[in-house]
């Protein structure tokens, strides 16, 4: 027998205007929650992550971008031309019969559209509408653009990290976009929350500078309390040693090591076969450590040199120690613990296949919350949701279609039987 | 405080670090009641840097950011202190726990038994492997989430010097992700509950598969095209990166073709904008060692903040290496009444982050300070609630 589960966000839609990654990382945690995502898109201005490569294969194609991919899972692909009044109206029709519009153009972008929150209110007055812009929506810099990257130095995350001696840094990754992201899920979720038992929507203006400043609280209050900016220290912690990521045996191969705890201390000192250093009392107290921070981290880097990664952090976890092998995007594909947790997503894709993609990172005992499936093909769901949702016929879609309100006149049928 | 999403949801907070204080601030000034149920050490976040030392007494700023909003209520051993987390547990709606699993069951909060006696409960926990799988009962801590999760190897990104390192981003970056999936999880399941009638549920958040869910396009480079990503590969796109002005560090990047060909023309149309080797984006990525000095040299005659001005004014998307000072003294950012001042009684008004979004409806609470160890120990728990 099948129990049915709760799906959280069981009837909610989402009209997602979002783009490039800080929106649709948003959207599609609100996908995995079970809201319907109908993502519209541009033919005229295709997503960024449907130009950029990773392709399947190598192969260029809008539909085989495994970025787009990623974090279009489980959403609808609708495509609009916004500029052609017809186009517009159509958007209006599916703001309509939705609960929640986001974008993270920058601020104004929807205004200019005619989509801005005042319009959209029109529309649909409970509307709950998100805008995830750079800097916001006031303030004398609000129409400056910003993408993730930018954020990094922006927040001052650039400025705080890095190698000692050396200038700031950027992190690897797009940070402010995730994390704008994952705070407008939150935002919009609260929202839902309180419209349900009001009745009230509103408008959220997520500025994804802000969103990230509290993120290095532990830099801006060191100002605040001390007049003081922590300097760049590489691997190491404020406060506890050893701490790094450490050379082993083998070709550009790593482990990193952390102790925060006297336990974790004298564990990692009796794993690396060091009795001398578990009797010195110098070293048993967190400020003892630290105070010797260079001295044992040499004395950890002699140790791991001479050993795999995969043997240190074996040893060490056995032992209690905080230890791991910076997995790089196989090992992470390839991880015991993600795999066997079910991190993991394949889909038939009709254009990639089955590829192996990312999933919700939470598990629900009891409800249904998961990656709902593969990202739509561009512009796949256009006719289905204007049928389905709009409760539009062939031969007004075909209007539509004549007078340019999906791009070229004509695309719609051109590309997609029932179009 | 009514008005408030979250007014009247009760959330018990028994977490350890960051991400289970972070997961709780955010619900917190949304209305949520939050009670931090701390061991007779405290937590160890009133121990982490940096500290604030005013007349004698010490504490962490970080913690004093987190726990705004919250009241303190210290576990004791004895069988008076568990009816007390009885009766807490009773009427929460939401607990929500952080740290390694070992460390979360070893301190008496397993899931299972915990549903067993308050069905109606949400356990949240936020662990850095997950709750379930083989290492489970592994131990990390912030940089250990960020190698497992496959942040850590690809940092800082196209490095030039092999020698060094992957690279941790400063703070506890994996821990606050922890902690904002740890708030998106919490509120889903109330969602759920309400449609099953009542009925909590354990809801697993594991640190290293939110930073997984987080890589970019660095994962598929695997997936789809058989690439093995590393701290030295190149960037996605270019140009990309940081140059030093005639003031300091500036951060730039032309994301589209239209935003290149607006720095082109701010540069003067240089020829070298035409080489073959810069011809589109991925092409300028691949040689972006050798765009960004040319770039460089021909803006270094501009201060940070000019250069600022200037390129944004042309729509190109780049901003100075921000230090924190820059950052309390943003014009932007005071006009837009980001930064909050917050009251302490032996601290002092001091300046702390504000809202990460505005809601037009239902603002931000204000912050009142975070609590002293147990400093809400002997309330009631209807006081502690906040049900008058």
């Amino acid at each position: 027998m099948s129990v049915s589960k709760e799906v959280p966000l069981a009837g909610v839609r989402v009209a997602d205007f979002t783009w490039v990654w800080a929106g649709p990382s948003a959207t599609l945690q609100l996908a995995h929650l079970g809201a319907e995502v109908i993502k519209i898109e541009s033919l005229e201005r295709v997503d960024t992550t449907r130009r950029l490569p990773p392709y399947a294969d190598n192969t260029i194609g809008h539909n085989r971008a495994g970025y787009f991919n990623q974090y279009s899972q489980g959403k609808k692909s609708v495509v609009l031309n916004l500029k052609n009044a017809k186009g517009l109206e159509v958007a209006r029709e599916i703001v309509r019969s939705s609960d929640v519009v986001a974008d993270n153009f920058a601020a104004q972008v929807m205004d200019r559209l005619g989509l801005g929150y005042e319009d959209l209110k029109k529309v649909r007055p409970d509307i709950i509408a998100i805008s995830m812009s750079g800097y916001g929506q006031t303030g004398p810099k609000r129409n400056y653009i910003a993408y993730g990257p930018v954020q990094v130095p922006m927040i001052g995350l650039a400025s705080l990290s890095g190698y000692p001696g050396r200038g700031p840094s950027e992190v690897g990754l797009s940070y402010g976009d995730p994390n704008a992201g994952m705070h407008a899920a939150f935002a919009v979720l609260a929202a839902l929350w309180h419209r349900r038992r009001t009745g009230e929507g509103q408008f959220i203006d997520l500025s994804q500078w802000e969103a990230a400043i509290g993120l290095v609280a532990e830099g801006l209050l060191d100002w605040v309390f001390n007049k003081s900016q922590p300097d760049r220290m590489g691997n190491r912690d404020l406060a506890e040693a050893p701490q790094g990521v450490f050379r082993c045996l083998g070709d550009d191969r790593w482990v990193a090591i952390a102790c925060w705890s006297d336990a974790h201390w004298e564990a990692l000192a009796r794993a690396m076969g060091r009795e001398d250093l578990v009797g010195r009392v110098d070293l048993r107290t967190r400020e003892g450590r630290k105070a010797h921070e260079l001295e044992l981290e040499q004395a950890v880097a002699d140790w791991t040199a001479a050993r795999t990664p995969e043997d240190v952090v074996a040893t060490l976890q056995a032992a209690g120690v905080p230890a791991y092998n910076p997995l790089s995007n196989r090992g992470v594909a390839e991880d015991p613990q993600l795999n066997a947790r079910g991190a993991f997503t394949e889909f038939d894709h009709p254009e990639v296949g089955r590829r192996r993609h990312v999933g919700a990172p939470w598990t629900f005992r009891k409800s249904d919350v998961r990656a709902r499936g593969r990202a739509p093909l561009l512009g796949e769901h256009t006719a289905e949701v204007l049928m389905s949702v709009l409760g539009y016929d062939a031969s007004r879609i075909r209007e539509l279609d004549e007078a340019g309100a999906f791009g070229p006149p004509g695309w719609l049928s051109r590309h997609w039987q029932g179009g | 405080m009514a008005g408030l999403p979250f007014s009247g949801v009760r959330i018990l907070d028994a977490g350890e670090l960051v991400a289970a204080a972070y997961a709780t601030r955010l619900l917190a000034h949304l209305g949520a009641s939050v009670v931090k149920l701390e061991d007779p050490g405290g937590d160890p976040l009133r121990e982490r840097p940096p500290f604030v030392e005013r007349d004698g007494y010490r504490a962490s700023a970080l913690q004093l950011f987190l726990d705004q909003c919250k009241r303190s209520v210290v576990r004791e051993a004895d069988a008076g202190g568990e009816s007390t987390l009885g009766s807490l547990l009773r009427d929460a709606d939401v607990l929500i726990i952080s740290g390694d699993r070992r460390r979360i069951l070893q301190r008496g909060f397993d899931p299972d038994q915990l549903l067993a006696s308050y069905p109606s409960l949400i356990v949240v926990t936020i662990t850095p492997f997950g709750w379930t799988g083989p290492r489970a009962d592994w131990s990390a801590t912030e940089l250990i989430m960020s190698a497992a999760g496959g942040w850590l190897g690809i940092s800082p990104g196209a490095l030039d010097d092999p020698e060094l390192p992957p690279l941790k981003a400063f703070g506890q970056q994996c821990e606050f992700q922890g902690g904002v999936h740890g708030a998106i999880a919490a509120v889903a399941a109330l969602f759920a509950r309400e449609q099953r009638g009542g009925e909590g549920e354990h809801v697993d958040v594991s640190v290293q598969a939110c930073i997984a869910s987080n890589l970019e396009m660095n994962f598929m480079h695997w997936t789809y095209a058989g690439r093995e990503t590393s701290r030295l590969g190149t960037r996605a796109i270019g140009p990309w990166g940081i140059i030093e002005l005639a003031d300091g560090p500036f951060f730039l990047t032309c994301i589209e073709e239209d935003q290149w060909q607006r720095l082109v023309q701010f540069l003067g149309n240089p020829d070298w904008a035409d080489w073959e080797m810069f011809g589109d984006r991925l092409l300028r990525a691949e040689n972006n060692d050798a765009l960004m000095p040319l770039i460089q040299a021909g803006l270094n005659h501009l201060t940070c903040q000019d250069a600022f001005e200037q390129l944004q004014s042309q729509r190109i998307a780049c901003s100075p290496v921000n230090t924190m000072e820059m950052l309390l003294t943003s014009d932007h950012l005071q006009e837009r009444d980001f930064f909050v001042a917050v009251e302490d009684e032996i601290f002092g008004a001091a300046t702390f982050p504000g809202a990460p979004f505005k809601m037009s409806k239902t603002p931000w609470k204000q912050s009142t300070r975070a609590p002293r160890l147990g400093e809400h120990s002997s309330w009631s728990t209807s006081a502690l609630w906040g049900i008058d």
